[in-house]
């Protein structure tokens, strides 16, 4: 017998850069999956989270190469996933070929540090699968209401009637009309995936005085949900959950808004800032056409009963939303940031 | 006495090797031995780079805002789309070996833009951005890179091709290669 018919043997090469390219194309094209209108990949509590099929970090399936600022959080939050979290929902290794090490890197053009992503062992010389893609991260959108400007729509004039007056000021989520399908899901404002920040400022000045005004204090924010004329409150919503779902500012200093709130006085403070993550949106569950509503309850306290003043007009009465400041897409509400360019890389070894 | 009996024996015993040598055979060809890939697929990492460049730069930064490659195309300007093409096939991979070698300092293109001439019915082409650089070589293979671009109105092209003055769909084609 010849021995070259005794041995065969094959070499089946591993192509490291197949990996690559595959990765790369399931963190930029891909939202992930469960993705919205699911339960979306981010938004799951850490108990949940062997429902994540997939990672992805594309706005949706029909916007390859734009990202989602949200899944970029979670996905380089270090310690929310663990290696083999990484191995299964990312590089899909499996014998004879797996684990696959990785380095994941996201570059943005903004000057803010490069977020990394790394299995631990330094890069060989050679052999290593390469890839790059570049990428546009979606923009963030906020509000900043000024109550001191009087042009705003939501001042009204109404005779305060006792030395306490409480006034209102909702804003409000139109849910259906956020999700307008003219406009193309990179630039829509969705509470359900990106994070929704609202700014006051300068509530302490609203009031154009004849006589002198003691004190303007937050006492309460609260939400409601419903269908047209019918608003319930939502009980329980800021409990405990802080970081995943709101986060709560009284000038710089982060504050909880469970239990018993704001004792400080107006002098303390004149901006509060509410940001909404999409983990509250996920809880509050609202149906189809439905309305969200945030309202800000404030308390004046006149030094004397005045004769006229401008306060906020506002109540829990079916027609609140007549004097409501709607999150829409009016660019006098709500701001929205443009696009920010970046590079996507990723090394399989 | 000398019969036959014996070489029932001897052919058994023949035939019973043979299928061992054979059964070794068989084991011994299915052995695999796995080994990494030896070289980069740089040319696929140039026309996926290539290929997001253009995507990119014809992504409006805000609804209602008009792309970088249709304002580059609508006033002909074709410094800056090289300026913002280059940045793009420029950046290193923070000194990985086949990230120099994918994206060499020295990438080269040509642009051209592909409209329809809707009198003649044809579609037409004019050159729109070269890379500028001294001695250009053509050794190394070229990929294509394409994006169909829309543009409100007449675009900014050269004399002697007179562009219809219509909202239309163009086609940008850019060849990249290193040299």
């Amino acid at each position: 017998m010849i021995p070259s018919i005794l041995i065969g043997i094959e070499a089946q090469t591993v192509d490291y850069d197949a990996v690559a390219y595959r990765t790369g194309v399931i963190l930029c094209e891909d939202p992930g999956s469960p993705s919205y209108p699911d339960e979306a990949w981010e938004v799951k509590e850490y108990y949940k989270k062997d429902e994540v099929d997939r990672f992805g970090l594309a706005v949706s399936r029909d916007s390859p190469g734009i990202l989602l600022p949200e899944k970029i959080e979670r996905f380089f939050n270090g310690t929310f996933f663990d290696e083999q979290d990484i191995q299964d929902r990312m590089l899909f290794s499996n014998l004879p070929f797996g684990p696959y090490a990785y380095y994941v890197r996201l570059h943005l053009d903004d000057g803010t540090p490069d977020k990394f992503l790394a299995s631990g062992s330094p890069i060989p010389q050679d052999p290593y699968g390469y890839i790059r893609r570049a990428v546009k991260v979606k923009g963030e959108h906020y509000m900043t209401i000024n109550l001191a400007d009087p042009a705003r729509q939501y001042e009204l004039t109404e005779e305060a009637q006792v030395n306490d007056t409480i006034g209102y000021l909702p804003i409000l989520f139109n849910l259906t009309e956020l999700q307008n399908d003219e406009i193309p899901k990179i630039y829509q404002i969705n509470p359900y995936q990106d994070q929704v920040v609202i700014n006051i400022t300068d509530f302490s000045t609203t009031i154009n005085p004849i006589n002198p005004l003691s004190s303007v204090r937050l006492v309460g924010v609260t939400l409601y949900k419903g269908y047209g004329n019918s608003l319930t409150k939502v009980a329980g919503t800021f409990s405990s959950y802080e970081d995943d779902r709101y986060l709560f500012y009284i000038g710089n200093d982060q504050k909880s808004l469970s239990g018993d709130i704001y004792p400080t006085t107006a002098a303390a403070y004149d901006d509060i800032g509410l940001v909404l993550k999409p983990a509250m949106f996920a809880y509050l569950e609202p149906l189809p056409g439905d309305t969200i509503q945030v309202n800000f309850s404030f308390q004046y306290v006149f030094d004397s009963l005045p004769p006229c003043y401008d306060v906020l007009k506002g109540n829990n009465t079916p027609n609140l939303w007549t004097y409501g400041v709607y999150y829409d897409y009016n660019v006098s509400n709500v701001t929205q940031m443009p696009f920010t360019s970046g590079e996507l890389e990723v090394v399989i070894w | 006495m000398v019969d036959d009996a014996a070489q029932l024996y001897t052919i058994e015993g023949v035939a019973a090797g043979v299928i061992m040598l054979f059964t070794a055979f068989v084991v011994l060809s299915t052995t695999t031995i796995y080994a990494p890939g030896d070289t980069h697929l740089s040319e696929m990492q140039l026309e996926q780079m290539a290929y997001d460049a253009l995507a990119m730069m014809d992504t409006p930064d805000s609804y209602g805002a008009e792309s970088d490659l249709t304002h580059y195309i609508m006033t002909n300007n074709a410094t800056y789309f090289n300026a913002g093409f280059l940045k793009y096939m420029g950046h290193s991979g923070y000194g990985l070996e086949a990230a120099a070698e994918m994206f060499p300092d020295e990438i080269q293109y040509s642009a051209t833009v592909y409209y329809r001439d809707s009198g003649s019915g044809t579609v037409e082409s004019y050159p729109f951005a070269q890379s500028a650089r001294g001695e250009i070589l053509g050794h190394e293979p070229a990929v294509t890179a394409t994006q169909l671009v829309y543009i409100p109105g007449r675009p900014g092209s050269p004399p002697g091709n007179v562009v219809d003055n219509r909202q239309q769909i163009v086609l940008m084609e850019v060849l990249v290669w290193r040299g």
